[in-house]
């Protein structure tokens, strides 16, 4: 045995896991090579460093949480992305004009009094207080809503949002306006409610497209699309498939014959829109 | 307030978290809040492996984000044959060598530097023995000389020195984590202390002149 093979024996030496033959063998060698034997003096001296080595106490960063977290949000996004490049595409095209729609609720909010003059001429009714309601304006919405106490309200549209918070006995008064070409999806959330409501506001152009497949949130940007109608959807999953048609003349029918059998409800509300709810 | 990982001590038994099983479970079904919450259950243990290899507080913490990232981009991959900490391991390893190797210049912070955290600079601190002072003393500076010398091995070796002797991993769980068989962790160990024997030999040659 030469020392290089002896060296690539020290380890296993050392913790006592050689074979009895084996270990014969290295101990002659280390008897026999002075050289050597000293190497495996410092190789001892070496592990009994590392066995009795107090590895430094590790102070973990208190932003270490939120830098991972921050860093699987990026990813996340980026990988959602091209899972719905249609959603992309509207959102790239709705650029500014995006931002400009949900500032809306900022620059045009009528706050008035509770009790007072209305502001607007075609404030809806509440039916109880801390009722949000939506109104059809032509293929557009209008969101109403009056808190009995101090309320934050998200409005979003792709990856723009708006925050306002409305006091009590104000009312939010706010058109959710679509100056783009094609469908876009406008988020509402009130801050500490479970869910919000999910609102698809068609485009200025009409489209001719009759058939497709896709998400259910798919479906009903291109449902809005077709027949110029909002829809709003309140309950219910929009990552489930759904292949449609939209030859039938009433929306409602196509609508049902695309997602009635997956669970969903599909109603004419009265405030004009087409409500979707999976209960 | 930084978390403090003290020494000998498993960051990853907690009793406040689900099993990893369950948790990776929900994570591979879908949900997210599953794997944030293997995340935050893990990455203390993940900071002290990665802080142990770069010895360098900005740098571990990317190694750490990286490694959950890729973790849970692979995690339908992740089939349970080892546990998960093993190919947390493993994925740290590889986010740390992928680094290094993107980044060969990067300067290493002397061990003599303090602790930086966010509540500001910390001193370094040794565990308590009962040593006399003087003992003390020779064994802070035999270790300061240790740490150096581990700090200075190629990157693979180090990480195996890390492995074994700080994290206590046996022979099996690295070749686990490192995707090796055990025979080649033992060789390729044994190689890491051959050389980190010849550094410190180096290193006392120098003091001495």
């Amino acid at each position: 045995m030469n020392q290089d093979k002896a060296r690539d024996f020290f380890s296993a030496y050392y913790e006592g896991n050689l074979d009895a033959g084996l270990r014969q063998t290295v101990e002659q060698k280390l008897r026999t090579d002075a050289a050597l034997q000293a190497e495996y003096r410092a190789f001892e001296e070496t592990m009994e460093d590392l066995g009795t080595l107090k590895f430094d106490r590790v102070v973990v960063p208190a932003s270490l949480s939120e830098k991972i977290a921050n860093r699987l949000r990026e990813d996340r996004l980026k990988r959602q992305e091209p899972a719905s490049r249609g959603v992309r595409i509207w959102v790239r095209s709705l650029g500014f004009a995006a931002l400009a729609a949900v500032a809306v609720i900022g620059a045009v909010m009528s706050m008035r009094s509770s009790g007072g003059a209305s502001v607007a001429g075609t404030v809806p009714q509440f039916n109880a207080p801390d009722q949000m309601s939506f109104l059809m304006r032509g293929t557009q919405v209008e969101l109403s809503y009056k808190p009995s106490s101090a309320r934050v309200i998200d409005v979003a549209v792709g990856p723009s949002m708006q925050r306002q918070t409305v006091q009590a006995g104000q009312k939010l008064l706010s058109p959710l306006v679509n100056p783009n070409a094609h469908a876009v999806v406008f988020n509402v959330q009130i801050e500490g409610e479970k869910s919000g409501s999910t609102l698809f506001v068609p485009g200025t152009e009409k489209s001719d497209t009759l058939t497709g497949q896709g998400k259910v949130s798919d479906f009903l940007l291109a449902f809005a699309d077709h027949y110029r109608l909002p829809v709003l959807v309140s309950s219910g999953d929009l990552n489930k498939p759904v292949t449609w048609d939209f030859g039938a003349d009433e929306p409602l029918d196509a609508a049902k014959a695309a997602l009635g059998d997956m669970g969903f409800v599909i109603e004419q509300k009265i405030d004009g829109l087409v409500g979707v709810s999976d209960h | 307030m930084g978390q403090i990982v003290e020494e000998g001590s498993n960051p990853t038994m907690n009793d406040r978290f689900p099993d990893d099983e369950i948790l990776i479970e929900r994570a591979q079904k879908g949900d997210e809040s599953a794997f944030d919450t293997l995340v935050r259950k893990h990455e203390a243990r993940a900071y002290q492996y990665a802080y142990r290899l770069t010895r360098n507080a900005e740098e571990a913490a990317d190694v750490v984000s990286e490694a959950f990232v890729r973790a849970f981009n692979a995690l339908q991959n992740f089939k349970g044959q080892s546990a998960f900490t093993t190919w947390l391991y493993r994925i740290l390893t590889n986010c740390f060598l992928d680094v290094r190797k993107r980044d060969r210049n990067r300067p290493t912070v002397p061990l003599e530097s303090p602790f930086r955290t966010d509540e500001g600079e910390l001193e370094r601190q040794v565990a308590d023995t009962a040593d006399t002072p003087h003992e003390e003393a020779e064994r802070s500076e035999r270790e300061r000389r240790i740490e150096a010398a581990v700090a200075t091995l190629p990157e693979y070796q180090r990480a195996m020195i890390v492995m074994y002797h700080g994290e206590m991993m046996s022979y099996e769980d690295i070749a686990a984590a490192l995707d090796l068989p055990i025979g080649t962790v033992k060789s390729r160990l044994n190689r890491a202390r051959l050389s980190l024997r010849e550094i410190l030999k180096k290193n006392e040659e120098l003091f001495r002149l």
